[in-house]
C-alpha cells in the first residue's frame, strides 16, 4: 500500500454530477427558507418603522400615552384661515369651533376612529380575551383530563378525539357564525335585568328586586364573544393539554396509585401539578391566537365604537350590574385595526391611528409568546425526570 | 440414585447451616389459588393457572425470560392491573392475610395501602425528599407534622438514606443519585407501612454498586415486611431471595428454595434458564 | 448429558476444554501407574525414573483445570449442573494430581527395591494393582460419560480393594517376620502397596464428584 501513487486516492469524488445536484438542493431549500425570511422581516419591519413614530416619542415617557390610554374618536381634517392643514379629534374640534366661533374652516373632512387612541380595543381585547381563556382552560383541562387518564381508549373515543382535533381545522368565520346562532341569538340564556326585551321567552321577577330573570338570549356581547372564542381554542388548548398530560412519566400516576391514591388524588397531586407548566404555555399561546381572531367576534361580540369603557357603561348593582357587564358588547383591538383599516380610506390623515394599532398588537403578540417561551424555558430548568 | 440414603445430617455442619426449607418456614402470606390472568378480556391468558404460597417476612423472588408473567403476577397482587381497562383476573384466587383481594368489598385503594410497590425505574416526584416520603401519608390524610416527621424518619431510616439526607430533606428528590432515588422510592413505599413490599425489577437502572446497596436493603427489610421481588438478575435472586419461582409462558414451572433452584432444580426448563441455556 | 447448548457459545467451549484437560490428566496419571508398576514388574528402573520426570506434566495440567475453572466460573457465574461440573472438576484434578504423585512413590520405592535386585513377593501386588487401576479407569471413564451408576460402583470396588489390602499386608509382615535378610525390599513393597490403596481411595473420591455431578447428591462418608 505504501507505494501505491499519489492518483490513487480511495476518496476522491466518484461523480461531480452528485456533488452538483446535492449542492443544487442545498441552494434551492436555502433559497426557499431565506425568502420567506425576508418576507417575514419585511411586513414586521414596515409595521414597526410606520408605527413605531405613533407609539413611541422622543421624550419622557417615551411612549405616546395619549394614542395608548384614549378612546377612538372621530378625526376631524381642516384648512384653516391661513391655508395649513389641521388634524383634530371631533371633541377637539367641537371646543376649538366653541372657542373661535369666527374662526374659518375649509375643506373639512372627517374620518372615524381614526384619533384619539385604542384604550377602549385594548380593554375589549383583554376582556374578551380573559372570558375565553377561563372557559376554555376550565372546559379544555377537565376534557383532557378525561380524554387522556378516564377514557377506555377504543374506536369510540378515538372519534371523538378525530373531532374534536378537526375543529382546529375549521375556518373561524364558521365559528363566528356559530357563536351568533347559538350565544347571540338563541333566545333560552338567561340574563338578570330590570327590563326585559321584548324577545325574552320566560321572564321571572326576582322577588325584593325591580329585577328580571330572562330568558332572552345574551345578544352582541362579551360573554357571546368569549364563549364563541374559547369554543374555538379548545382544541388547541385540549391537545396541548393532552400532550402535557401524556409528557407526565406514567411512573407517577403508579406510584400515587401504589401507595393507595384514588384516581383522582393522583391526577390532582401527581400528574397536574407537572403537566400545569406545558399547560400554561399552551394556553399562552392560545391568547395569541385568540387575541387576534376577528371573524368570530365581529357577529358575537364586537363594535366599532363605544363612547364609555365596559364599567362605566354597566348599570344596576350587585348581580344585576355584573350581568350587564357581561352584556355589553365592547370594541376590541382587531375589529377595530380591520375597521380602520378597510373600512376608512388610506390617506395619510388615517395612517397613524392604522399603522400604530397594528403596531402595538403586533407587540402585545410577540411579548405573549416570549412571555410563553421563557415559562416553558424555566419550567423545564425545574421539573426535569 | 434413588436407592441412595439421603437422610440430611445438618447437625454436623453446625449452627451455620443454612436452611433449606421445602416448606416455608414462616407463616404463608400470600396465597395464589391456579390465577388466571388476561390482557384481552380473556381472550389469550397471560398468566394460566398459577398457585404458590408466599411466606411472611421472607424475600422471594420470580424469574424467568421476558414476557413469562412474572411482572403480571406480581401487578396482580396489590391489582395495579385494574388500571389497564381490558385486563381481567379469568380464574382463580389471590388470597392476602386470608382475605380474597377481588372480593366485591375489598377497595383496591385499600389493598395497596397494606401492599406497597418500587418499580423498575425509580420515580421519585419532582418534590423535596421529605415530601416525597410523606406523600403516602398526605393523600391519606394525615396532616399532624409531627407524625409526619416521625414516619418520614423512621422510613429513611430504614431505607439506609436517612445518613446521607437527613441534611437536606428539603432538596429536590431529583438531586438524589440513581441508587438514592430507588432508595427514596423504597422509603415512600414503607412510609405507609405495609405488609408487603412489591418490587419490579427495582435495580435494573442501577449501577453493581447502587444495587449491591439496595440488595442489601432488601435483606434488611425482609425482617418487617414480606418483600416480592421480580427480576432479570438471576444472581440477584441467589443473592437476596429465601425462595424463588420460574415462570415460562405464564406458567409457574418451578417454585422452591433459592438453594435448590440454583444447585439442583427439579425441572429441566428450569435448570436450562438458571445456567443459561435457553433456546 | 445436558443436550441443550448454551445460549453463550463460550460457556459450552470452556466447560469443554475444563472437560478435556482434566481427561488428558487422568490418562497420563494412568499411564504413569502402569509405567511405574511394570517398571517394578519388569525390573526396569528406566521406566521408574521416567515416571518420577513425568509427574511435571500432571502438576502443570492440574494448574491448567484450576486455572480454566476459575476462569469459567468468574466470566459464566455456572449455576446447577455447571457449577457442579466445575467444582468437582478442579476436585477432580486435584485427586488425579494425588494419584499422579503415588505414582511417583511407587516408582521411587520400585528403584529402591530394584537396587538390591528383584524379588520374588512382587507378583503378590498384582491383583491389587489391577483393582487400583481398574478403579480408576471406571472414575474416569463415569466422568466422561456422566455416568453415575459406574462411579458408584468404583466405591463398591473400593471395599475389595481395602479388604484385599488388609490380607495382603498382613501376608507382607508376616514373611518380614520370617525373613532374616531381603526384609527391606518386603518393606519398600508394604509402602507400594499402601500407594496402590489410596489411589483406590482417590478414585473412589472421583466416583462420588461423578456422582455429585450427575446428581447433586453428596455420597461421601456414606455407607453403600
Amino acid at each position: 500500500m505504501s507505494n501505491g501513487s499519489k492518483e490513487r486516492n480511495p476518496f476522491r469524488s466518484s461523480s461531480k454530477r452528485r456533488r452538483r445536484n446535492d449542492a443544487g438542493g442545498h441552494a434551492l431549500f436555502a433559497f426557499f427558507t431565506y425568502f420567506v425570511l425576508a418576507c417575514t422581516a419585511y411586513i414586521f419591519l414596515d409595521i414597526a418603522v410606520k408605527g413605531a413614530p405613533v407609539v413611541f416619542k422622543a421624550e419622557a415617557p417615551f411612549v405616546n400615552l395619549g394614542f395608548i390610554f384614549n378612546n377612538p374618536e372621530t378625526l376631524v381634517v381642516f384648512k384653516d384661515g391661513n391655508g395649513e392643514k389641521v388634524r383634530m379629534a371631533m371633541s377637539d374640534f367641537s371646543e376649538f369651533k366653541k372657542a373661535n366661533p369666527e374662526a374659518v374652516i375649509t375643506d373639512e373632512h372627517t374620518f372615524s376612529y381614526c384619533a384619539g387612541g385604542i384604550w377602549g380595543p385594548l380593554v375589549g381585547t383583554a376582556l374578551l380575551v380573559g372570558i375565553c381563556m377561563v372557559i376554555a382552560l376550565f372546559a379544555g383541562v377537565a376534557s383532557a383530563i378525561f380524554l387522556n387518564e378516564y377514557a377506555r381508549h377504543g374506536r369510540f373515543m378515538n372519534t371523538i378525539r378525530l373531532a374534536i382535533m378537526n375543529l382546529a381545522g375549521v375556518p373561524s368565520i364558521v365559528f363566528g357564525l356559530f357563536g351568533l346562532g347559538v350565544f347571540c341569538l338563541w333566545p333560552w340564556l338567561p340574563v338578570l335585568t330590570y327590563e326585559p326585551s321584548g324577545n325574552a321567552v320566560a321572564t321571572f321577577a326576582i322577588p325584593f328586586t325591580d329585577g328580571f330573570l330572562s330568558f332572552q338570549g345574551w345578544g352582541t356581547s362579551m360573554i357571546a364573544g368569549g364563549c364563541t372564542l374559547a369554543i374555538m381554542v379548545l382544541p388547541v388548548i385540549i391537545a396541548a393539554c393532552e400532550e402535557s398530560l401524556k409528557a407526565v412519566p406514567m411512573g407517577f400516576r403508579e406510584a400515587a396509585m401504589a401507595l393507595g391514591a384514588t384516581k383522582w388524588q393522583a391526577i390532582r397531586t401527581a400528574v397536574l401539578p407537572y403537566a400545569k407548566p406545558g399547560i400554561l404555555t399552551a394556553s399562552i399561546l392560545g391568547i395569541t391566537r385568540v387575541a387576534g381572531e376577528t371573524a368570530p367576534i365581529m357577529f358575537t361580540a364586537a363594535l366599532a365604537h363605544k363612547a364609555g369603557l365596559p364599567w362605566a357603561e354597566a348599570k344596576g348593582g350587585g348581580l344585576f350590574w355584573v350581568s350587564d357587564f357581561f352584556t355589553q358588547s365592547v370594541q376590541a383591538l382587531p375589529y377595530h385595526i380591520y375597521t380602520v383599516s378597510a373600512r376608512i380610506p388610506r390617506s395619510e390623515d388615517t395612517e397613524p391611528m392604522q399603522n400604530g394599532s397594528v403596531f402595538v398588537f403586533l407587540l402585545l403578540v410577540m411579548a405573549f409568546a416570549a412571555l410563553s417561551i421563557s415559562m416553558r424555558a424555566r419550567y423545564r430548568k425545574k421539573l426535569k425526570w | 440414585m434413588n436407592d441412595i440414603d439421603l437422610d440430611p445430617v445438618p447437625a454436623a455442619t453446625g449452627d451455620d447451616a443454612i436452611p433449606v426449607p421445602d416448606e416455608p418456614a414462616s407463616e404463608t402470606i400470600i396465597e395464589i389459588e391456579n390465577l388466571g390472568f388476561s390482557y384481552d378480556h380473556g381472550k389469550t391468558e397471560t398468566l394460566q393457572g398459577i398457585s404458590l404460597e408466599i411466606p411472611k417476612n421472607m424475600v422471594t423472588a420470580f424469574i424467568g425470560p421476558s414476557g413469562c408473567g412474572k411482572s403480571t403476577l406480581l401487578r396482580c397482587l396489590n391489582r395495579m392491573n385494574d388500571l389497564i381497562d381490558t385486563a381481567k383476573v379469568t380464574r382463580g384466587t389471590i388470597k392476602i392475610l386470608g382475605q380474597d383481594i377481588h372480593a366485591p368489598d375489598v377497595d383496591a385503594i385499600e389493598l395497596r395501602k397494606h401492599v406497597g410497590m418500587v418499580f423498575q425505574k425509580y420515580n421519585p416526584f419532582p418534590k423535596s425528599i421529605y415530601e416525597n416520603v410523606a406523600y403516602g401519608l398526605r393523600i391519606q390524610g394525615v396532616q399532624k407534622k409531627s407524625t409526619l416527621n416521625e414516619a418520614v424518619e423512621r422510613a429513611l431510616v430504614q431505607s439506609a438514606l436517612w445518613e446521607e439526607v437527613k441534611d437536606r430533606l428539603a432538596d429536590s428528590a431529583l438531586g438524589l443519585s440513581g441508587g438514592q432515588q430507588q432508595r427514596l422510592c423504597i422509603a415512600r413505599a414503607i412510609a405507609v407501612q405495609p405488609q408487603i413490599v412489591l418490587m419490579d425489577e427495582p435495580c435494573s437502572a442501577l449501577d453493581p454498586i447502587a444495587t449491591a446497596r439496595i440488595e442489601d436493603l432488601i435483606t434488611e427489610l425482609c425482617e418487617n415486611y414480606t418483600i416480592v421481588i421480580v427480576t432479570h438478575n438471576m444472581q440477584q435472586a441467589t443473592r437476596v431471595s429465601a425462595r424463588t419461582a420460574f415462570f415460562y409462558l405464564g406458567e409457574l414451572i418451578e417454585y422452591a428454595a433459592t438453594d435448590k433452584i440454583f444447585v439442583k432444580p427439579d425441572k429441566k426448563q428450569t435448570e436450562d434458564y438458571v445456567s443459561g441455556r435457553f433456546g | 448429558m445436558d443436550e441443550t447448548p448454551h445460549t453463550l457459545k463460550d460457556f459450552d467451549s470452556g466447560l469443554a476444554r475444563l472437560r478435556d484437560e482434566v481427561v488428558a490428566m487422568a490418562n497420563v496419571a494412568i499411564q504413569n501407574l502402569e509405567e511405574s508398576m511394570s517398571g517394578l514388574m519388569e525390573g526396569n528402573r528406566d521406566k521408574c525414573n521416567e515416571v518420577i520426570a513425568e509427574d511435571e506434566v500432571v502438576d502443570d495440567l492440574e494448574k491448567s483445570v484450576d486455572e480454566i475453572g476459575m476462569a469459567v466460573m468468574v466470566r459464566f457465574n455456572p449455576v446447577a449442573t455447571d457449577l457442579r461440573r466445575v467444582i468437582s472438576s478442579m476436585n477432580i484434578a486435584g485427586r488425579l494430581e494425588r494419584i499422579a504423585d503415588h505414582a511417583v512413590n511407587v516408582a521411587r520405592h520400585s528403584r529402591k527395591i530394584l537396587k538390591t535386585g528383584p524379588i520374588e513377593e512382587t507378583k503378590m501386588l498384582e491383583p491389587l494393582f489391577g483393582l487400583a487401576i481398574g478403579e480408576v479407569r471406571d472414575a474416569v471413564t463415569a466422568y466422561v460419560d456422566g455416568n453415575a451408576e459406574l462411579a458408584v460402583s468404583v466405591k463398591k470396588q473400593d471395599d475389595e480393594l481395602d479388604r484385599l489390602h488388609k490380607r495382603l499386608g498382613k501376608s507382607l509382615i508376616q514373611l518380614i517376620e520370617e525373613r532374616t535378610d531381603g526384609a527391606v525390599g518386603l518393606v519398600h513393597l508394604m509402602f507400594v502397596a499402601r500407594s496402590l490403596e489410596r489411589v483406590g481411595d482417590l478414585a473412589k473420591n472421583i466416583g462420588e464428584e461423578v456422582v455429585f455431578i450427575e446428581s447433586a447428591e453428596d455420597i461421601r462418608h456414606l455407607s453403600l
